[in-house]
């Protein structure tokens, strides 16, 4: 038994139990991520930011309901420029401004930490 | 012309055109169908990029991956090399002298935002067996890091990632400019042909080999107080052992200390010198992804960064201070009282056995081959090719270390079969020969075949 929880603690602590995610997400227009059947949960919805509740929270609109998303330490901003046909870039929380379609990546609900916003510009 | 007949000439132009429009067949409603569609676009669709295709860096001749050995044998204007070849590659896309001395290739797993200075130099893992290696309790695994696959992380959207790092015809990365994301019609085949690449399930150990040294190096492989493979990967897959990390424990990262080996291949070649890897993450964690073993004596070289360059020193550097000082190399020590300490003779046996367990599957897969292309005259000529290259992987694997001689000798007689079948004959000779010096191998490598 301890020989089994001195195991799960190091894959726990050597795995990463947070979603990881790939730098190419950079490049993959809003609606267009291959996100399907994650077994944590997932949500990916394009919608209008209201409002930056803080450094590290937005808030966003959704099928008519409001939903507020931590951006975590680890969470990447994305600023979507395809349909202006240029390079999207990394982006900050000040790229999070009210009224901007956005997407967010969330797959662990009860968290409710983003893995990655991205934001039309 | 008569109104009817312009109307009834329009009506048709119109449907043509319509019909034109469709820049992707639909997609086959059978699983078989779906698994050749994926093979169409794995090794023919250039997703409008620069002109590589997912079979340009995992080619079927070399076990769907791709050592410098293979890269050696291509011609200059392979696709493989766009960065020597097209001036928007020239710089921050990949290190050709690196790709070519190392087989190493570039990727940016820390971001896209400096090219020239956050990037990584990676060995092309195999494809095979994925079905058995992507999956954990903590979400899907790919990739070296086991983060290389955007969206899910899942095989599936795997190859949306690879299209972005590595088709693109300029650095801008623009979608519908410099490539096109495959459609989701595209993706379920691709899936479905890189999940039924290579074996479908785990082995189960131990197995009955015959051969006294590789049946020396499974016990070694099985124990717990002397090698502890079995620990990380389990029934020498790509799974963790259920009961040290729990049932459904699947596949995981483990920092094993390779980046701290000193004078690894890139560093020594030093054009450029490749930026220390951290691994899972952003910024990573130094952990990397367990890879399967039963595939892994015949896809040199080893490790992320291609540090060794036979299965003898990948077993040989887990008695390394490298990796003994690694937090993997500190949990084994913590689980046993000591530090892993193979003698030489040991090292030797448990690479043996993996030998053998790699040649078990090569000769699988040459059965699988062989079988194709006794079922599909279209495809013999193609199916019985790979096959010959499955039948010479076993018998290069197993002589390269004076194993199962026996074996070998059936394994020359079914290559020696596979190279007379004809390739266009217009009655198809039986393939049974083949499958059963197929077979007489085996039955040379294990007792109870």
């Amino acid at each position: 038994m301890r020989a089994i929880f001195l195991g799960s603690a190091l894959a726990i602590a050597l795995s990463g139990a947070a979603q990881a995610q790939s730098p190419t997400e950079q490049y993959i227009p809003i609606g267009q991520t291959p996100a399907e059947n994650i077994m944590k949960g997932e949500l990916v919805a394009s919608a209008q930011v209201q409002s930056a509740s803080g450094p590290t929270a937005f808030t966003m609109t959704t099928g008519g309901a409001e939903r507020t998303y931590i951006v975590g330490p680890r969470t990447r901003i994305y600023v979507d420029r395809s349909e202006q046909g240029v390079t999207n870039l990394l982006g900050s929380l000040s790229d999070l401004r009210s009224g901007r379609e956005v997407e967010a990546f969330v797959p662990d609900l009860a968290s409710r930490v983003a893995t990655w916003v991205k934001v039309r510009q | 012309m008569p109104n009817t007949a312009w109307r009834a000439f329009i009506a048709a132009t119109a449907l043509s055109f319509l019909g034109s429009c469709e820049t992707t067949p639909s997609t086959p409603t059978d699983p078989a169908g779906l698994v050749e569609r994926g093979k169409q676009i794995f090794f023919s669709e250039t997703f409008n990029g620069n002109g590589r295709t997912c079979g340009t860096c995992h080619r079927a001749e070399d076990n769907f991956g791709l050592s410098p050995a293979f890269i050696a044998t291509l011609p200059p204007n392979d696709p493989l090399f766009v960065a020597e070849t097209k001036p928007a590659l020239a710089r921050g896309f990949e290190a050709p002298r690196q790709m070519r001395v190392n087989g190493l290739i570039l990727e940016n797993l820390d971001g896209f935002d400096n090219l020239n200075e956050k990037f990584v130099l990676r060995g092309i893992p195999h494809t095979l067996a994925l079905r058995t290696s992507t999956v954990s309790r903590d979400g899907n695994r790919l990739g070296w890091g086991g983060d290389g696959a955007p969206g899910d992380g899942s095989v599936r959207a795997f190859s949306v990632g690879a299209v972005v790092q590595h088709f693109t015809k300029t650095l801008a990365r623009v979608p519908g400019e410099d490539f096109r994301l495959p459609t989701n019609a595209e993706l379920d085949a691709l899936e479905a042909f890189m999940l039924s690449r290579g074996r479908q399930m785990d082995l189960i150990l131990p197995l009955p080999i015959l051969d006294p040294v590789a049946a020396r190096g499974q016990t070694l492989f099985l124990d717990d107080r002397v090698a502890r493979c079995n620990v990380c990967h389990f029934n020498a897959g790509a799974n963790a052992n259920p009961s040290r990390f729990g049932g459904t424990v699947g596949n995981l990262n483990f920092n094993t200390g390779v980046e701290n080996l000193p004078n690894l291949p890139g560093a020594v070649l030093g054009d450029p010198v490749p930026p220390r890897d951290d691994g899972f993450r952003i910024p990573g964690d130094g952990t990397f992804n367990t890879p399967p073993l039963v595939e892994a004596a015949d896809t040199p070289p080893f490790f992320h960064n291609n540090a060794v360059s036979t299965i003898e020193a990948a077993v040989a550097f887990y008695n390394t201070d490298s990796f003994n000082n690694s937090p993997a190399g500190q949990f084994l020590r913590s689980t046993a009282g000591s530090p892993i300490a193979l003698n030489a003779t040991q090292v030797r046996e448990i690479a043996a056995f993996l030998r053998v367990i790699n040649a078990l599957e090569n000769i699988r897969e040459t059965e699988a081959y062989v079988n194709e292309a006794a079922s599909n005259p279209a495809g013999r000529a193609e199916a019985m090719r790979l096959a010959g290259e499955e039948v010479t992987d076993a018998i290069d694997v197993l002589a390269a270390s004076g194993l199962s001689p026996a074996a070998g000798l059936e394994l020359l007689r079914a290559k020696r079969l596979i190279a007379e079948d004809p390739p266009r004959p217009r009655s198809p000779p039986s393939l049974e020969p083949v499958l059963g010096a197929l077979r007489d191998a085996r039955a040379k490598i294990l007792s109870q075949p």
